[in-house]
């Protein structure tokens, strides 16, 4: 599997090739506040292009809809190719585990086959699917939570169990086997910060911070206002440095 | 700016949501408060864990495992039947209307004045029922008595008028004008005890002396005790009149002739020996004594004679 390459964060001043600005790190006040307020790369604002690019796909979006409610199932078919790996991707993040997200893919775009008759073109196709993937990822997130579930493991098809982060893999795997144990030990770690918060304010956090998905977007997702999304991007954003910064101490 | 704001604007600009006009102020903050500069360098190093767990793609294995379930899944599905295509073309067209309101205002103009349209019609045509008759200021009473029938020509409808005896109740002073009224119908009412019990009243109020006055319109209590006096069927009603008419046997002429009619002509005896008596303040009277005189002669009851000829004597020793 290959990483998707992190964008770089908003804060560019004070990073050296990913590296954490430091107190130590020379940079001017001024330079460092001004840094902090400039939209960056990281849900900054889209070009002219990009804008042009999204209109023409809804465009093309809503056409494919009209003909999958007259029944062509070519039509969701298209619309399935379109988006499928963006809601596996969403969902083998979100849950971290292979089958439940090949779950909430196929659940997902079933539902969508079902309900197509009802959508309004008043959001897009995109923003009305992720809708319902993000339902039933927090619907799993629940059960989880309630099962009280260890997320990173799971039972395999034999009965025993398996360590799920170590299924996922990338190409850098066994480039140094010292380096990907310390990787994986903080990967685990930082899933269990993750975990710690609760699954709406995982949700949000997931699609702004990973997706960068905008707030206005994850409110009309979760069927809420962009303010309610914002107080809990806060929220989750808090309880995670927290958490993360206890993991340091550690 | 304050900290609190302040730390929340920080998140929204690492995520670049901040506003454009929260910027600069956000700006001067930060070169200013040493605590939300330590906050922005916090939200920055999560940058680095965070990594640890990257967005990965799904394997091309899995994503063609997972198209091959969908479809699978999507085969077993059956087509949409009539009733799914006439809710989504419902969704359609209200789709449409909310894109063009001025065209859901004139369906909604047209689909009312065309139900007003229908109903008018549905008004006009319909068969009318044959009705049974309409009453007005119907109440719990009695027909008193029918008073007229108009009948619409060329039809069956008939307007029949009537009036309804409704009983009542009315309690008052017997020196208000209603009860005096009601009073004086029921010194003609059919009933015995009814005439008797008003003319017994009525009679009350004159010998106390409550508004009996004497009225030339035949009208007034003292008129309803005279009618009572000359033409009550019942002796006790007019025995009762004649103890009311008795305090004007000396002033009014028509009381004292009405008196000199009883003893002359009343059938009962006990009315003409009360009038006898009732006689005595005006026994000089030439036309009194003249009906003593035939009394005290011609009257079939012998003690009407002597008490006549009594009261002759009596008015003979005055003169």
């Amino acid at each position: 599997m290959a990483p998707k390459g992190r964008r770089p964060g908003t804060f560019s001043p004070g990073w050296r090739d990913g590296a954490v600005l430091r107190a130590g790190t020379v940079e001017s006040l001024p330079a460092m506040a001004k840094a902090a307020t400039q939209p960056g790369a990281r849900g900054g604002k889209l070009t002219q292009a990009q804008l042009e690019a999204r209109a023409q796909q809804r465009a093309e979006d809503d056409e494919l809809i009209r003909e999958a409610q007259k029944g062509q199932r070519a039509a969701f078919d298209t619309l399935v190719r379109r988006y499928d790996q963006s809601v596996l991707r969403l969902a083998l993040h979100m849950l971290g585990n292979e089958q439940d997200a090949q779950d909430v893919h196929q659940e997902a775009f079933i539902k969508a086959y079902r309900h197509l008759g009802n959508f309004r073109f008043e959001c897009s196709f995109y923003t009305w699917l992720y809708r319902i993937v993000t339902n039933l990822c927090l619907d799993q997130l629940r059960r989880r939570k309630s099962r009280r579930e260890d997320p990173s493991t799971a039972i395999d098809s034999s009965g025993d169990e398996m360590d799920l982060l170590a299924n996922i893999s990338d190409d850098r795997a066994m480039a140094n086997p010292a380096r990907e144990l310390e990787r994986k030990m903080m990967g685990e770690r930082i899933r269990e910060a993750l975990d710690k918060l609760t699954p709406r304010e995982r949700m949000v956090f997931e699609l702004k911070h990973y997706q960068g998905l905008k707030l206005r977007t994850i409110g009309e997702m979760l069927s809420t206002t962009e303010e309610t999304a914002k107080n809990t991007l806060f929220r989750a954003t808090r309880k995670l440095r927290a958490n993360l910064a206890e993991l340091r101490g550690a | 700016m304050k900290c609190e704001m302040a730390k929340d604007n920080v998140i929204l600009a690492y995520y670049g949501e901040l506003p454009d006009e929260l910027a600069g102020s956000l700006e001067q903050h930060l070169m200013t408060c040493e605590e939300c500069r330590h906050e922005l360098e916090a939200i920055q190093a999560m940058e680095t864990p965070l990594a640890a767990i990257p967005m990965v793609e799904p394997t091309p294995n899995l994503l063609a495992q997972s198209r091959m379930r969908l479809d699978d899944a999507l085969d077993s599905i059956p087509p949409h039947g009539f009733l799914t295509r006439l809710r989504t073309n419902f969704f359609a067209w209200m789709g449409h209307l909310r894109s063009a309101p001025a065209l859901a205002t004139l369906l909604v103009g047209v689909g009312f004045i065309g139900g007003n349209f229908l109903n008018r019609y549905e008004v006009a045509s319909q068969p009318r029922p044959r009705t049974g008759p309409t009453y007005t200021n119907e109440t719990h009473a009695v027909i008193g008595n029918v008073t007229g029938i108009d009948r619409t020509p060329d039809s069956e409808l008939v307007q029949v008028h009537y009036n309804k005896i409704v009983p009542e109740t009315v309690e008052g002073s017997l020196d208000s004008a209603e009860i005096r009224e009601l009073l004086l119908k029921g010194a003609m009412a059919p009933t015995d005890n009814v005439r008797a019990e008003s003319v017994s009243m009525l009679a009350g109020e004159c010998k106390a002396g409550h508004q009996c006055p004497s009225r030339d319109d035949g009208k007034g209590v003292r008129n309803a005790l005279l009618v009572a006096l000359r033409y009550d069927k019942d002796a006790g009603v007019r025995l009762k009149a004649l103890e009311g008419l008795e305090p004007y046997v000396a002033q009014d002429q028509k009381v004292r002739d009405a008196i000199l009619d009883s003893l002359a002509s009343d059938p009962d005896a006990k009315v003409r020996m009360a009038t006898v008596s009732l006689l005595e303040p005006v026994q000089h009277d030439s036309s009194v004594r003249k009906v003593l005189r035939n009394a005290s002669t011609q009257d079939e009851n012998p003690y009407i004679r002597t008490v006549s000829y009594n009261a002759l004597q009596g008015s003979d020793s005055i003169q």
